[in-house]
């Protein structure tokens, strides 16, 4: 017990303010959320937009001053500062995007934005967490409220039967996550990453095939978060089945949080993998950039298609993995700016698509948003905009991360990698403009067009979900000509 | 005056506005074109006349301040820089800076150009006025003039090179205009493909100048292509002088349309009139010799190079004249006198005298478009009909522009005091003084040739009889106000541009020639012989009377007595036949080189490796492979739980296999 | 001599009752096969002198998530008479063989190299003080979370069964009601 006196509780308490703030939010939620009546969902609504609000504002408070920092098991430097960023921006589109969406289905239950404020403080403690047993419960944490959440539409069988898909494989990989650790600490003799880190490279030389088996093993769970191939295979049911906001949650937070804690690990114990690791790691990315793109070229659904392209996106991000050793510092930086550049735009294209979705409905057929350019121009413009940003042409946000992200692979060393890039990017363009093709040269559909919806839908949380798209669209538009600041804001918080 | 102008501006802004005037232009008149549907763009036509105007206009107006600024200046050299606008390409051993050059041969050329351009942007608002495509024509005569403008003004070899190939495309957009008719869409192909033979030329005497270059160790940092300093470094192209001369002017064959590439100039008359007269008379074509001239440090140091360009020159010169001769298409006569004149520009470059074919550049800019607006103001008039024997007697219907044509042929027969007089005979009177006799005999022959040719048109179409129908001959009238004034203001031009080069032998001072010669050395270093004008004296005489007795015998002929060359015609049909073909050139090509390059491309390039190797295999074949994985990738999502659990197991056992084992 | 027995005897009880877990057919049986793997397993932890994580093993896992599953396929089990064996397929054999492959990576990673014990790997837990002092100190965070994450379970699980229930009308879907 005399430990828990040591620690200088004001300081430990701002430290991880932003985290405390999401808890808050995600609780307060739940409370509104227990309230009767039809409408509870509103205060629960404003509830976790409050936590998400104060999260963010903590963290960017915080952020100039942190440096290396941590508080026992939870890291508080810059980087975990970005990632809480990232992750909780993530979620605040998620929200943004929901009323109108869920209330248009008839779904607007109580418990749901509790769920996404309890993701959200999952996902800031799996960018945050400095030790693997945190990691494995704060993953549990995020993946429980998401499980419940991708299945959150009880009303159709698509929803519920993806959620269960992602369960089961979920569970499955936890597993193997849960393992690894254990043999990593089985050789380490620790959990501490930092420790790890240190230790790694005896650790590796005493008990090599029991630190690689848990490296392994841990790799695999972690890939599973990412949807990296093969362990993606739930990606598209799950991504299509969701309710659109939380598929642009899944694409988005869970992903950057992932990537972030899969980063920690890597730095720390990818040096002593050596060769071992970099062969893994180098065939994980190839393999999910391929796949990836290659399934997406034959998507109808424009749900799943973007679930492929963000299982390629994965692959993309996975590069900086194989030779982090070599340069932790530059990678770092280039996949927190992908990382930021990815969200954004999927966040969204979701949101875009989940707009449209508002006055046609699910599933959303690429064929549906024919002619879409003339009956909901600015719709159809954002759309155009992250999907091409998507693709990864200039002058967007999209190219831009692309473009940093294989220059430090490149001078990393992984010029192979950085080709099988280049070839899926080249693939990527011919199923992300199938979608523009068909909003601004295809006549609609006449039949598949209903009358009324035409106009925009009349919901209280519309313009929500307007703003959302158009902040999103600024983002991508705006940094992708002058990216100074984000570029500054990246290289500041890598470690 | 010029120092209220240089308060506002600097000598280098005013240079640079001599070509972005004209870009301005064009894309000012490109944009409406794009984007207004025809009939709407008819809104913007007098916006596109103002606009493609007033830019030439105010380009030809910097060039006049340019020209007094540069008069002014002390300095024996008068020559102005803009400096790098900035630096086009920086690799370790090559600089290319984007930089213009005044000087006095660019200024000549740039004013030449410019004033020419503004009087056919003018004559074109009343030709082209009813055509569909006036903003697009527009658009591209300003374009024109602004690759032109960066061809003459270029400081250096590569900027010259963007220019020359601009004008390319300008050439062939404008070539084929009326790219409906698929004739005249083909014609401007074949104008572009006859081009791009002399540009390979170019390009490879440019790799030898870099060559060159470096292995003299020149500074790379000054730029290799700059004039400057390949004037400063010219010795060490002694080596390769004459490999490097020939295949510039492979390039100047080609632009210029000399033998063996002069084929595409005819066909080329597909455009619109005014177009001709500009690009393919005036301008354009004659790129080629400015280069030589440009380049003439580097043509000096080979005495062969030179020798081939003056007998290529004076056999094209009659060459083009004989077929001229019997040629019934009233624009392709003109076009083969455009090539027979080119001819003697080489000719006077071969033989040394750079200045010469400056003075006759500019002279035959402005009679031959002259000839060309004459020419098409009568088309027009009679309503399209390009064939002399179906023409006749306008001069009654039109006597500004018959007149007019008659000052422009006495200007291309050398009959003084036009303008052609004195700077056809400073041609043939220099290839004489420096002992060429035969290159002056050749000279001398087609002088001759092309006053019964251009007098033969001259008589056909104005004087005699019509021989078109009687409604057709009274509807022809002269043209609108604004054809007929740059009509005038040229052949006033044409009248009294010889000024400039009166010889010294007339008690003349030469004036073009001297102000020229400053700049090039091997005139500076060529002291004038004294004891040679009487011989000069007498030498015009006789060419004088040469060509005035052929233009009168020219004009009788076909203006009185027009069945007489059909009967001469019959009497030695098979030489007739073969001129009238014009001695089958074409149809050599056709066979020699043209059939078998398609026959190779149709079945081994394309049917053979594009078809089955790139499209089949390289591009449908990645396109089905890709659609293949795809497909396999789709269908391993069954969207059974298991199996992708089974992925999962699998994927872990390779992976821990991979890192453990 | 006799730990080594009586671990190896543990472990192969552990594997029969992780192998009949997972091949009745009939759910309660299942559920019973858990109970004794879990059992095995408190036994090994017992045998590798962690008592307090054996005590905890059987009481809270063996014991209170045991209960809880048993009520649960009781309540909804049907019996077993529902139940069909399904027919091995390929896909089957190959997980299965996947599986075996990967338990032969395991022991060979375990057994083959000289198993070093890690410097920090022992003496850890055999009392709930020090148990307590790193829950309550280092890993206050993880414990901390882990709370949270239960609370998520519970969440999730009401969401997805019941919460709400009434208030929605029907299953008329926004598509149906548009197309």
């Amino acid at each position: 017990m005399e430990s828990l006196t040591y620690i200088d509780w004001p300081v430990t308490i701002r430290s991880i303010a932003p985290l405390l703030a999401l808890l808050g939010g995600a609780m307060l939620s739940l409370i509104f959320a227990a309230l009767p009546g039809n409408k509870s969902w509103r205060l629960e609504f404003w509830a976790s937009i409050a936590g998400f609000a104060a999260a963010i504002i903590s963290s960017w408070l915080l952020w100039p001053q942190s440096g290396k920092g941590a508080f026992a098991t939870i890291a508080t430097g810059r980087l975990s500062q970005a990632g809480i960023l990232i992750v909780t921006i993530s979620a605040m589109f998620a929200a943004f995007v929901s009323p109108s969406y869920m209330e248009a289905r008839r779904e607007a239950r109580p418990g749901y934005y509790g769920l996404i404020a309890f993701t959200a403080f999952g996902m800031a403690a799996v960018a945050s967490a400095a030790d693997l047993v945190t990691l494995l419960i704060s993953i549990e944490t995020m993946s429980l409220a998401v499980y419940a959440l991708a299945g959150f539409m009880r009303g159709r069988p698509a929803s519920v039967e993806g959620a269960l898909k992602y369960f089961i494989t979920g569970a499955f990989a936890a597993a193997f996550l849960c393992m690894g650790i254990a043999f990593i600490f089985g050789s380490a003799g620790t959990t501490d990453l930092r420790i790890i880190a240190e230790r790694a490279v005896s650790a590796a030389a005493d008990s090599r095939h029991i630190f690689l088996f848990g490296l392994a093993m841990v790799a695999v769970g972690l890939s599973f978060k990412v949807a990296a191939a093969p362990f993606h295979a739930w990606a598209p049911d799950a991504y299509d089945g969701a309710p659109t906001p939380v598929t642009l949650l899944m694409a988005t937070g869970v992903k950057a949080a992932a990537l972030i804690a899969f980063f920690r690990i890597a730095s720390a114990i990818g040096v002593a993998g050596g060769e071992l690791w970099h062969g893994l790691l180098w065939g994980l990315a190839a393999l999910t950039i391929m796949w990836g793109n290659l399934a997406a070229l034959r998507q109808q659904n424009i749900k799943r298609m973007l679930a492929w392209s963000s299982v390629a996106h994965a692959g993309y991000m996975l590069m900086v993995f194989p030779s982090v050793s070599a340069n932790p510092q530059g990678l770092v930086r280039a996949l927190l700016l992908y990382i930021v550049a990815y969200s954004l735009m999927t966040a969204g294209a979701f949101a875009a698509v989940g707009a449209f979705g508002l006055s046609s409905g699910e599933p959303a057929d690429i064929g549906r948003f024919s002619g879409l350019s003339r009956k909901r121009p600015a719709l159809a413009a954002a759309l155009s905009l992250f999907l091409i940003s998507l693709a990864g042409f200039p002058p967007t946000l999209g190219f831009f991360g692309k473009y940093y992200l294989f220059l430090a692979v490149v001078r990393a060393g992984d010029v192979g990698l950085a080709v099988v890039a280049v070839v899926g990017s080249v693939i990527s363009a011919c199923y992300y403009l199938r979608p523009v093709m068909a909003m601004y040269f295809k006549d609609a559909r006449v039949r598949a067009v209903p009358k009324a919806p035409t106009a925009v839908p009349a919901h209280a949380f519309y313009a929500a979900v307007v703003a959302a798209i158009v902040i999103a669209a600024l983002a991508v538009a705006i940094f992708g000509i002058m990216p100074q600041d984000l570029v500054a804001f990246v290289e500041a918080s890598a470690l | 005056m010029l120092d209220l102008i240089y308060q506002h501006i600097t000598l280098q802004g005013l240079i640079w506005l001599v070509p972005t005037l004209p870009l301005c232009g064009a894309a000012g008149i490109g944009l409406i074109a794009m984007f207004c549907a025809r009939s709407e763009g008819a809104k913007f036509r007098n916006f596109a006349s103002f606009a493609g105007c007033l830019m030439p206009a105010l380009s030809f107006a910097a060039c006049v301040v340019l020209f007094f600024t540069l008069t002014g200046f002390e300095a024996t050299e008068p020559s102005a820089i803009t400096g790098p606008l900035f630096r086009w390409a920086a690799l370790p051993t090559l600089f290319v800076d984007v930089g213009l050059k005044v000087d006095q041969l660019s200024l000549v050329m740039a004013l030449m150009v410019s004033g020419v351009g503004l009087l056919v942007h003018i004559y074109s608002v009343g030709y082209m006025w009813h055509d569909e495509g006036y903003l697009r024509y527009f658009a591209l005569l300003n374009l024109f003039l602004f690759f032109m403008l960066l061809l003459v003004l270029a400081d250096n070899l590569v900027v010259m090179f963007v220019g020359w190939e601009g004008v390319s495309l300008c050439s062939w957009l404008l070539i084929s205009f009326w790219f409906e008719d698929a004739a005249k869409a083909r014609a401007g192909a074949k104008a572009f493909i006859v081009n791009r033979i002399g540009d390979a030329g170019f390009l490879l005497g440019m790799f030898l100048i870099y060559g060159a270059m470096s292995a003299a160790g020149a500074p790379a940092e000054s730029g290799y292509f700059n004039f400057e300093s390949m004037q400063r470094y010219g010795i060490y192209f002694v080596p390769v002088a004459t490999a490097i001369s020939l295949l510039l002017f492979a390039g100047a064959i080609g632009k210029s349309a000399q033998i063996p590439l002069y084929v595409w100039l005819p066909d080329a008359m597909a455009g619109p009139t005014p177009v001709s007269a500009l690009i393919h008379a005036a301008t354009m074509v004659t790129a080629g010799v400015y280069m030589v001239v440009r380049l003439n440090f580097i043509f000096v140091l080979s005495p062969i190079a030179l020798e081939t360009i003056a007998v290529i020159g004076a056999a094209t010169a009659i060459f083009a004249a004989i077929l001229g001769l019997a040629e019934t298409d009233l624009k392709k006569i003109l076009a083969y006198s455009t090539i027979s004149q080119i001819g003697y520009m080489f000719l006077a470059v071969g033989v040394g005298a750079f200045t010469v074919a400056i003075f006759h550049l500019v002279t035959h800019a402005f009679f031959k478009s002259l000839l060309f607006l004459t020419a098409g103001s009568a088309i027009t008039a009679l309503s399209g009909e390009q064939d002399i024997r179906r023409m006749g007697g306008l001069k009654r219907r039109m006597p500004i522009t018959a007149w007019s044509f008659v000052m422009g042929s006495a200007a291309l027969a050398g009959i003084a005091p036009a303008s052609g007089f004195f700077s056809k005979d400073a041609i043939l009177w220099q290839a004489y003084e420096r002992g060429h006799g035969a290159l002056w005999a050749m000279g001398f022959l087609g002088a001759g040739l092309t006053a019964f040719y251009i007098f033969r048109a001259a008589g056909s179409v104005f004087f005699g009889e019509s021989a078109t129908s009687a409604e057709r001959y009274k509807r022809a009238a002269e043209p609108p106000f604004s054809m007929v004034v740059p009509i005038m203001l040229l052949a006033t031009l044409v009248a009294f541009a010889g000024i400039l080069g009166v010889p010294l032998a007339f008690g003349g001072s030469n004036m073009l020639c001297t102000w020229l010669g400053g700049l090039i050395p091997s005139e500076l270093s060529r002291a004038p012989s004294e004891g040679s004008r009487g011989v000069e004296i007498v030498l015009m005489a006789v060419t004088l009377l040469w060509s005035l007795h052929f233009s009168v015998l020219g004009w009788l002929i076909y203006a009185q007595k027009r069945d007489w060359p059909q009967r001469v015609a019959r009497r030695v049909a098979p030489l007739a036949r073969l001129v009238s073909k014009r001695f089958y050139v074409d149809e050599i090509y056709d066979r020699t080189i043209v059939r078998p390059l398609i026959w190779i491309s149709r079945k081994i390039l394309w049917q053979g490796i594009d078809d089955t190797v790139v499209d089949g295999i390289a591009v449908e074949g990645t396109a089905r492979a890709a659609g293949l994985f795809g497909a396999l990738a789709s269908a391993a999502e069954t969207g059974i739980l298991q199996h992708y659990l089974l992925y999962f197991l699998i994927g872990a056992v390779l992976i821990v296999g991979f890192v453990t084992l | 001599m006799i730990e080594a027995i009586l671990f190896y005897f543990l472990a192969a009880c552990a594997v029969v009752s992780a192998v009949g877990t997972i091949t009745r057919i009939n759910p309660l049986m299942s559920a019973l096969w858990l109970v004794a793997a879990l059992l095995s397993l408190a036994g090994l932890y017992g045998a590798l002198a962690a008592p307090l994580v054996a005590a905890i093993q059987v009481i809270v896992a063996a014991g209170a998530v045991m209960v809880l599953i048993l009520f649960v396929v009781m309540m909804t089990d049907r019996g077993p008479e529902g139940m069909r064996p399904r027919a091995i397929r390929f896909s089957k054999m190959l997980g299965a063989l996947a599986a075996a492959y990967l338990a032969i990576v395991m022991i060979v990673a375990v057994a083959v190299p000289p198993f070093v014990a890690s410097p920090a790997s022992g003496g850890y837990y055999e009392s709930p003080v020090t148990l307590g002092g790193f829950v309550a100190g280092k890993y206050a965070a993880a414990f901390e979370l882990a709370g949270v994450m239960l609370l998520v379970a519970a969440l999730s699980v009401i969401t997805i069964a019941k919460w709400g229930e009434r208030t929605r009308s029907d299953d008329d879907d926004c598509e149906e009601a548009l197309s």
